[in-house]
């Protein structure tokens, strides 16, 4: 297993592209905090001398965390759509299933790989975050949360995206088909969770599940944790029932972001044992003769 | 035996890809594995590989089934399909160290195994060359010394020449019988039979995914031995010679052609012997009576013609 997460990272830092990707990811982060930093400036020059610095750092970071979550929803199906297609469109797979690697060691290494990918951009966006620590208001506790919540979702996506990847044999058909499922994932069960009917009577139903699925609910959930009523999301103002806790749920009283977090290991799992009992070549024959 | 197979079978839906081959080879052999494009030879070998799973049947490479422990199959085997890819973003010595590492060699003992494999693919020059520069033969021998990572007991080549120039084919040629020297077990295809003629201790002709002819090359050669075929150039007279043949009982096939008139004849030696004299009692000017020996093209040839007549 180890033996592949070093040739993937020797593959990926070789090429222009992770360059590139880290400097476009890095520089959008901060532009977005840039210009969030510019709206609250100009709306701080009419209010006479009222501003609060530590609300206005909570909005750039918020603005930060849904960007980064965004970006990282965006990336990480790209990322590892070729785990195992991509093995497949340059006839090195069977060369790979030749060696002593069990499947589930070569489907962990490239997830692996992936994921250490994925961990390099958060640790490029540090920088960026930590500078709405200069406004107070958000603690570091915060960022290194919002970091969690990131990482946990990239870490469902890119597991269901490597799973397509043991399903299907091209790379842009796992591409395709992991951006329509990412979509309903965050888009689609965002929508559903929002305007399910038994929230149209108010605030006091249980959240469905759809709502522990979506990145969206529970970066809400995360970011409005304890604060008020309103998700300090600028772009997209989100009622108070994603920042509820769940005390229901098994006597545990965790919030929703932790639910989805719980969830997302859970669909990690779930698909890297699939992906890794499909590629295995013998397989229809165990099953066969016990 | 270090490769037994037995009656394998595998079809995809319902075409049938492998039907009942069986054959064996023994340790240190290099056993060719001949056939038209299509006619099983890739399937047999990746199911030897412990890539595919056969519908029925069974077999073994040094003794490990490759049904019941494909995983341990694969250790002792070192695979090279007849189209692979590399990691072109590798240098050779890494594209090694990796396969090296994933067949789980002790990292104290690669770099050796590294450097003796590239010595013997002949790719010293190219130790730090990233691999997708390399020429198609030298991918090939890097693909081949891939195979060798893990000191396999078989190699399984599938069509190792192909697309190789002349010059090439020849290298891939020496550094198969140094292998057998090395005491590898080699089981290599080719749709080419000349490429493994002068190659191979073992041979077998597949067709339509069956098992044709196998066994030590000289036994199957002899089989092609078993018609005899005798060519006769005389002075003159030629077409008298020809229909003295066709009196003859034995004889099955009499043609007059530029070679002198060839006949094909049931029978050993001594019908051959008893043939010259009765056409030199019959007074015909013969200067010249030699058997022709029939090579494995028209073995190969014959046995895959019988096959698509029936």
């Amino acid at each position: 297993m180890l033996a592949i997460v070093l040739k993937e990272f020797k593959s990926r830092m070789r090429g222009w592209r992770t360059p590139v990707i880290l400097t476009l990811y890095v520089g959008l982060l901060a532009n977005a905090a840039y210009g969030q930093a510019q709206q609250m400036a100009t709306l701080a020059a009419y209010s006479y001398g009222n501003n609060n610095p530590a609300a206005e750092g909570m909005q750039i970071f918020s603005t930060l965390a849904g960007f980064q979550l965004a970006l990282l929803i965006f990336l990480t199906p790209a990322l590892s759509s070729g785990a195992l297609a991509g093995e497949r469109e340059h006839q090195t797979f069977d060369l790979l299933l030749c060696t002593g690697l069990s499947a589930p060691a070569i489907v962990l290494g490239k997830y692996l790989a992936t994921m250490a990918f994925v961990l390099l951009l958060l640790w490029a966006s540090l920088p960026v975050f930590s500078l709405v620590l200069l406004f107070g208001g958000v603690a570091p506790l915060s960022i290194a949360l919002v970091m969690l919540l990131c990482f946990a979702t990239s870490l469902a996506i890119s597991a269901v995206t490597v799973l397509l990847s043991a399903i299907f044999h091209r790379v842009q058909i796992v591409t395709a088909v992991a951006y329509g499922v990412v979509f309903f994932q965050t888009v689609g069960l965002f929508v559903f969770a929002r305007f399910a009917p038994v929230f149209q009577g108010g605030a006091s139903g249980p959240a469905p599940l759809a709502a522990f699925v979506s990145p969206i609910t529970a970066l809400a959930s995360l970011l409005s944790a304890g604060n008020s009523p309103y998700v300090g999301f600028p772009v997209l103002p989100l009622p108070l029932y994603f920042a509820r806790t769940v005390p229901r749920l098994s006597q545990l009283h965790l919030a929703l972001w932790e639910v989805h977090i719980l969830i997302d290991v859970l669909i990690a799992c779930v698909a890297l044992g699939l992906a890794s009992y499909l590629i295995q070549p013998t397989r229809q024959l165990r099953r066969r003769r016990p | 035996m270090s490769v037994k197979v037995h009656q394998l079978n595998k079809r995809y839906g319902s075409f049938p890809a492998v039907r009942d081959v069986t054959f064996e080879v023994p340790s240190g052999g290099i056993f060719g594995f001949v056939g038209p494009n299509g006619a099983g030879k890739t399937t047999t070998l990746r199911i030897l590989a412990g890539l595919l799973a056969p519908t029925s049947g069974e077999a073994w490479v040094g003794g490990e089934s490759v049904i019941q422990r494909p995983r341990a199959v694969r250790q002792k085997v070192g695979y090279m399909p007849d189209f692979f890819g590399v990691y072109g973003d590798l240098t050779v010595v890494e594209y090694l160290d990796f396969y090296a590492h994933s067949h789980g060699v002790a990292r104290s003992h690669r770099q050796r195994v590294i450097d003796d494999l590239i010595e013997l693919v002949d790719l010293v020059d190219k130790r730090q060359a990233f691999v997708n520069t390399l020429s198609r033969g030298m991918k090939q021998r890097l693909g081949l010394a891939r195979c060798l990572v893990h000191d396999p007991e078989v190699l399984l080549l599938d069509e190792p020449a192909s697309g190789l120039d002349p010059r090439a084919r020849v290298e891939m040629r020496e550094i198969l019988r140094e292998l057998q020297k090395m005491g590898k077990t080699i089981l290599v295809s080719s749709h080419i039979l000349p490429e493994l003629a002068d190659l191979c201790t073992h041979l077998g002709i597949v067709n339509h995914g069956q098992m044709l002819v196998h066994g030590p090359v000289a036994d199957v050669l002899a089989q092609a031995e078993v018609g005899q075929s005798v060519v006769i150039r005389v002075l003159e007279r030629a077409e008298a010679v020809a229909d003295h043949l066709r009196q003859r009982p034995g004889v099955s096939r009499v043609e007059v052609g530029s070679e002198g008139v060839v006949a094909d004849l049931t029978g050993d030696d001594g019908d051959v012997a008893a043939l010259l004299r009765s056409l030199v009692e019959a007074g015909l000017p013969v200067v010249e009576f030699r058997k022709r020996s029939r090579g494995l093209e028209e073995l190969f040839l014959e046995v895959t013609g019988e096959q698509e007549g029936a």
